[in-house]
């Protein structure tokens, strides 16, 4: 049976613009418009817009809210202030990881929480299931939801050194913005269109915004920003831009670096400090992932290809030491801004894993072929392995 | 709308092939404009080797981008002359130069080219039309 996939509103526009199309958690998104090395470059050098909008988008307000996500989510509701974000996690009692989700403080009594697009419903279903039963009860809304009316909100990320200005050639009013520190959060309004802006992403850019508008306006809103200043180069860009870009940038895809097959958690990809042990609220998971930290064993490396031109790695291939013996498996690999394959990979802490170090990787191909025997043709292909260099955990930031 | 080289004959999985034209009966074959776009930014081009002859629609080697991996046929019967090696070491020429410096293999054909089963340039640019819609 096919799936329906579902479209966003600015599917029509992708079209127009001469989107590939793909399936992604249910919808259906442009993988890419032009070229993804064109799409990751103008995200690096000039920004890019992303359709965002198939991502969840809820709320959750009222005297208890704080004490609601506190008990739901790893990082330390208590301490984010109004106007700023976080960086969390939804855990199980075995601390299985529902989800990675952004918290904004948008009011004092007001959050707004975005979650991954193919894990909405299972979060949904999680927080609903847990308020006023094992958290304290809060008022708790799909903000994408046709039932919330005028405060709909979908998700559009603007991302890359030229945001802001394309942003305040739209509204030259928006000097608030200039002040806007990372990971802040304002209210503000983009030609006649009411939208919140944050200052965050998935792509590694520091000059970087989400923005959360109504989806009847999503689609006015982004031809603005597309029509907004050609000589700055803005560019659209597709999921596969934004698949290398947050690679390149270290950052974990759910499914990847996150649950998925190798079902990891955040200790093991270098993001403990988004699990707040000794916050004063106890947390769902935080005896199961507390036993995890203990006994952990591995972690991700980013590394990058020594040669071009060599066959992808993905999910699931083996990463092996000099000798051949598996010492982990790449989790997430994409083309970096110069053309060389650079990967993510789950790999044991008891191998030499220091930036410089050579790893062994083995890009499984769907046909493998036969091994070799002695006295093989000539012309008979086995496999081998190509090399990679450890690379530092994330790239340095950009002055 | 991708290119097309007017000169070339394609199969309808997307490779072309035509004369040299350089002063030896050889010919070229690669994949097209239509082709390298569909695949975005390629990654891995695997060749086959100098000597090996192909039957026309055989198997010849695989081009590989992060999101997809194709294999490519050969229009024509021959033996390989030359291979682009170029391709090992900068697969990006493929999506840049797909009917110049992106060509696959140079072939000796096995007999005179039979084109009657190849789309000739028009037949390709509607063959594209269905498929780009």
């Amino acid at each position: 049976m096919t799936e329906i996939l579902k479209r966003t509103a600015l599917f029509e526009t992708h079209k127009k613009l001469g989107a590939k199309t793909v399936p992604f958690g249910g919808w259906d998104m442009p993988v890419w418009y032009t070229s993804v090395k064109d799409e990751h470059a103008a995200v690096r050098n000039a920004a890019g817009l992303f359709d965002v909008s198939h991502m969840g988008v809820l709320e959750a307000s009222g005297p208890n809210a704080c004490a609601f996500l506190d008990t739901v989510s790893t990082n330390d509701v208590s301490k984010l202030a109004v106007g700023r974000s976080q960086y969390s996690y939804l855990l199980d009692d075995q601390s299985n990881v529902i989800d990675d989700i952004m918290i904004y403080r948008l009011g004092i009594t007001q959050y707004m929480i975005v979650v991954n697009a193919s894990n909405n419903d299972k979060a949904w279903a999680w927080l609903t299931s847990l308020n006023g039963s094992r958290a304290p009860q809060c008022i708790l809304r799909d903000l994408r939801a046709e039932s919330t009316g005028d405060e709909r909100r979908v998700d559009i990320a603007l991302q890359g050194p030229k945001s802001l200005e394309i942003l305040q050639s739209l509204n030259p009013q928006l000097t608030s913005l200039n002040n806007l520190p990372y990971t802040g959060v304002l209210h503000a309004g983009i030609s006649d269109i009411d939208v919140i802006i944050s200052r965050t992403g998935y792509t590694g850019e520091r000059v970087a915004y989400e923005l959360f508008v109504h989806p009847d306006q999503s689609v006015a809103l982004w031809n603005k920003l597309m029509q907004a200043n050609n000589a700055l180069g803005l560019k659209p860009c597709g999921l596969a831009a934004r698949d290398s870009l947050r690679i390149e940038a270290g950052l974990p895809l759910y499914g990847h670096e996150l649950g998925g097959q190798l079902n990891l958690v955040p200790c093991q990809i270098g993001f403990d400090n988004f699990v707040k042990l000794s916050k004063t609220s106890d947390f769902i998971g935080k005896a199961a992932y507390t036993a995890k930290v203990a006994a952990n064993n591995a972690k991700i490396v980013r590394f990058r290809m020594n040669d071009k031109g060599v066959r992808v790695s993905k999910l699931g291939d083996p990463v092996l030491d000099r000798r051949g013996r598996v010492i982990g498996t790449v989790t997430s690999c994409a083309l970096d801004s110069n053309g060389f394959l650079l990967g993510l990979a789950l790999v044991e802490t008891a191998a030499n894993t220091a930036e410089g170090a050579t790893l062994n990787i083995i890009a499984l191909p769907e046909k493998q072929p036969p091994p070799l025997t002695p006295f093989a043709a000539l012309g008979s292909r086995t496999l081998i392995p190509d090399t990679a260099t450890v690379l530092s955990r994330f790239p340095p930031r950009k002055s | 709308m991708s290119k097309i080289d007017t000169s070339a004959y394609y199969l309808d999985s997307h490779e072309w092939i035509r004369p040299a034209n350089d002063g030896s009966d050889e010919w070229i074959c690669g994949i097209s404009d239509h082709a390298q776009e569909a695949m975005s930014d390629i990654a891995f081009v695997g060749l086959p080797r100098v000597g090996d002859t192909l039957q026309a629609g055989d198997n010849f080697g695989t081009v590989e981008s992060v999101k997809a991996v194709s294999d490519v046929y050969v229009p024509l019967s021959g033996t390989i002359t030359a291979v682009n090696s170029a391709l090992e070491n900068d697969p990006s020429i493929l999506n840049s130069d797909p009917y110049g410096k992106g060509w696959l293999i140079r072939l000796k054909l096995t007999a005179a080219a039979d084109l009657s089963s190849l789309l000739n340039a028009d037949a390709y640019a509607e063959l594209l039309k269905t498929e780009e819609h």
